[in-house]
């Protein structure tokens, strides 16, 4: 099947900068359209199809922020990435959770990180443009859509309002802040403090990552109103928050370093696909946990994919770019199963292999059946041995204080 | 007599101690004063620091781009000498095979397909160019960087020397340039003026709160009209005049009869200390003999306009 060429096209006002990057992409291995201003930009997507749009940020009449804006309305097939030469971090959280650009890289940039990471979009966006996905699609009765305190959030972070209004917003919904605070106050933040309100929560966690637990809090309250069982739903939010925990926790461990930003909320939301399949497709949903209840030694994966031809995986891909998510969140919750065969960038396997190490131990902690297998691949990859796994189980243990009432045994593979 | 000459004694004794009491008092006062100036001078400085503050990021801003492309054109040239080298390499292969003209056809063929493969007749034709875009660049970085260097001066903030204030509002404008450079154009006439006697590194800072208040006035405006910044010198018998103007709105009366006053600010909290008009006036009127004023009228340009002595010292 011959693959169509993509197509990238480029925006930056100042000269230089298009002449530069028309030079360094001579021979890339996609097509690609220079141009220097917004609403030149807008003129051509009129005419043309594009895959992917790199923008700078600051420019005149229309700037980056409008014009991903427009595009992420009129075109949403579109990927969004920013190049700017900003030097102020809250303008790249802001554009981030926004949702503006889905990739935010800076000047002065490296050919070979610019070209991966246009490498990597492309190779998603491929994966999203499923024929099969659009058919699953189809049946889908009900979208899930997010309920307006969510909304709310999103606009006060816009209008970039404070921590306190923020807070207030959430506190109006006393579920929605209960959750908060509890995510807040899991070991993996080490802020070594106990967080005693919504304000000082999101001072700790960060917009990015509050929005994330939003977006959680949100599907797993759709749920709850929803005819699904309420008690599989909130089986699936631990799994998400043991493993996002537990990825800090075994990131730190091996690497000595704190997990980066662009993953934080990377374990709430990995699952995306299987809260979607819950609300929106009730009856595969159904079939795959009949099978899983059968047997026992029966994983997730083996069980999709005998029920539906379009894995948990790639709808949660296919959620989190609806809802603007980064290109990095994207590609957990597309390639989180099989990290070492993606097409994406060192860091994102490492996290992904970690994530693999966490999905396995969130499973132990939870229950003893369908434990999903981690290949000795990625053991390797992370130089790994089974004692060590134990060894971070119970050292994980340990951290939550009399948590979990007991230490899980684990399963011998 | 004793009595008297007593008395005298004790008079003067006591006009003794009031007079030492004064001279205390007055010690104390120089002392005081020594301390406002001290503080004075040291309030002017953490001002102008704090402008240098608020422009880095917008310096940094304007770095990147340059850096940013250079940086690009330099990788590109990297991976262009390999091909280059290669494309030559196989040249001199060619002469291994001066005896079978048919293999030399052959490879010849496969070299200039190669070359096409690599685009290399545009990597050829586009050396010139990349080698003077990249000098642009560098050009480019080294006037932000030299202008940053005249503007801060920071050691010899205080002292007066001999100055072309034209110098002085050229490396504020590229300094400043992101702070303007999205909503206004910049006209300059800067006439043929003489030295005068100044201090460069305040004078620096003067413009520059002026230039900063006139981007400030016209990114506020709702419209997509670019706005400008007008900046004139000129010299008459005995002073020389800058005048900084910009079409931005007018200025209401009630602000501009306190506008040189500290602390005084239209700015939202956070955004203006209030100070740097009055260290303006401050620098122009008390520091320079100087003279500062401002007009703003409907369908006019606001106009701040600054007369210095040519024989100042």
């Amino acid at each position: 099947m011959p693959i169509r060429v993509r197509k990238v096209l480029f925006v930056d006002d100042d000269p230089q900068v298009i002449k530069s990057l028309k030079r360094s992409m001579l021979d890339a291995e996609f097509s690609t359209v220079f141009l220097e201003s917004a609403t030149e930009a807008l003129e051509f997507l009129k005419e043309s199809k594009v895959d992917l749009v790199v923008s700078d940020m600051l420019m005149p009449k229309m700037d980056g922020y409008k014009f991903l804006d427009i595009v992420s309305n009129n075109y949403p097939d579109i990927m969004r990435f920013a190049l700017s030469a900003t030097t102020n971090e809250e303008n790249v959280k802001i554009c981030l959770v926004m949702g503006v650009a889905e990739n935010f890289l800076v000047k002065p940039w490296k050919e070979e990180d610019l070209r991966g990471n246009i490498r990597t979009a492309l190779a998603l966006k491929e994966d999203l443009e499923d024929n099969r996905m659009a058919d699953l699609m189809s049946n889908v009765k009900r979208f899930p859509v997010l309920p307006s305190t969510y909304y709310d959030v999103m606009k006060a972070i816009r209008s970039n309002q404070n921590a306190k209004t923020l807070a207030d917003i959430i506190e109006k919904d006393a579920t929605f802040a209960a959750d908060v605070m509890k995510v807040s106050n899991s070991a993996f933040y080490f802020h070594g403090k106990e967080t005693t309100s919504v304000q000082m929560a999101i001072v700790f966690l960060g917009i990015r990552t509050l929005r994330s637990i939003l977006v959680n809090i949100s599907v797993y309250k759709l749920l709850q109103m929803g005819s699904t069982s309420p008690l599989e739903a909130r089986f699936l939010w631990d799994h998400s928050a043991y493993v996002n925990e537990l990825l800090f926790f075994i990131y730190k461990k091996l690497t000595n370093h704190t997990l980066p930003e662009n993953y934080h909320s990377a374990g709430l939301l990995h699952d995306m696909g299987k809260f979607f399949l819950m609300n929106a497709l009730p009856d595969k949903y159904k079939q795959i946990t009949d099978k899983l209840k059968n047997d026992e030694n029966m994983n997730w994966v083996q069980a999709e994919n005998m029920v539906m031809d379009v894995p948990h995986t790639k709808l949660g891909s296919f959620l989190l770019r609806t809802w603007n998510f980064s290109q990095k969140l994207q590609e957990v919750c597309m390639y989180h199963h099989d990290p070492l065969n993606s097409p994406v960038s060192d860091e994102a396997k490492r996290v992904m292999a970690i994530m693999k190490i966490a999905d396995m131990l969130s499973w132990i902690m939870l229950k003893d059946a369908n434990i999903p297998d981690v290949s000795d691949e990625v053991f390797e990859y992370l130089n790994l041995s089974q004692s060590d796994i134990q060894m971070l189980l119970k050292d994980f243990i340990n951290t939550k204080k009399g948590g979990i009432a007991q230490i899980p045994k684990i399963i011998s593979r | 007599m004793n009595t008297k000459d007593e008395k005298y004694k004790q008079e003067i004794k006591k006009y003794q101690n009031k007079i030492l009491a004064l001279e205390k008092e007055l010690k104390k006062l120089q002392y005081l004063n020594e301390d406002v100036d001290a503080s004075h001078s040291q309030i002017l400085h953490r001002d102008k620091m704090a402008s240098i503050g608020q422009l880095a990021a917008g310096i940094a801003h304007e770095l990147n781009n340059p850096v940013g492309f250079v940086s690009s054109n330099f990788e590109t040239l990297e991976k262009n000498a390999k091909k280059i080298a290669k494309i030559i390499n196989n040249y001199r292969h060619l002469s291994e095979f001066i005896d079978d003209p048919e293999r030399q056809k052959q490879l010849f063929h496969s070299i200039t397909e190669e070359e096409k493969k690599m685009h290399l007749d545009f990597i050829l034709d586009d050396l010139d160019e990349l080698f003077g875009d990249s000098r642009k660049g560098f050009d480019q970085i080294s006037k932000i960087i030299t202008s940053l260097r005249n503007f801060s001066r920071i050691d010899d903030f205080d002292e007066k020397t001999l100055y072309n204030i034209n110098d002085g509002l050229n490396d504020t404008l590229v300094i400043a340039k992101n702070e303007y450079k999205y909503h206004a154009d910049i006209e300059k006439d800067l006439g043929d003026i003489p030295l005068i006697f100044c201090s460069p590194g305040m004078l620096n800072q003067v413009f520059l709160i002026i230039i900063i208040n006139a981007a400030q006035a016209l990114s506020n405006r709702d419209s997509d009209i670019r706005g400008h910044i007008r900046i004139k010198t000129y010299a008459t018998e005995k002073d020389i005049v800058c005048e900084i103007s910009n079409d931005g709105p007018v200025i209401e009366k009630s602000v501009m009869a306190k506008m040189f006053d500290p602390f005084f600010t239209t700015k939202e909290t956070g955004k203006g200390t209030g100070l740097g008009l009055s260290i303006a006036y401050d620098i122009i009127v008390n520091k320079h003999s100087g003279n500062i004023y401002v007009e703003s009228e409907p369908s006019k340009d606001t106009k701040f306009t600054i007369t210095l002595s040519q024989d100042l010292g």
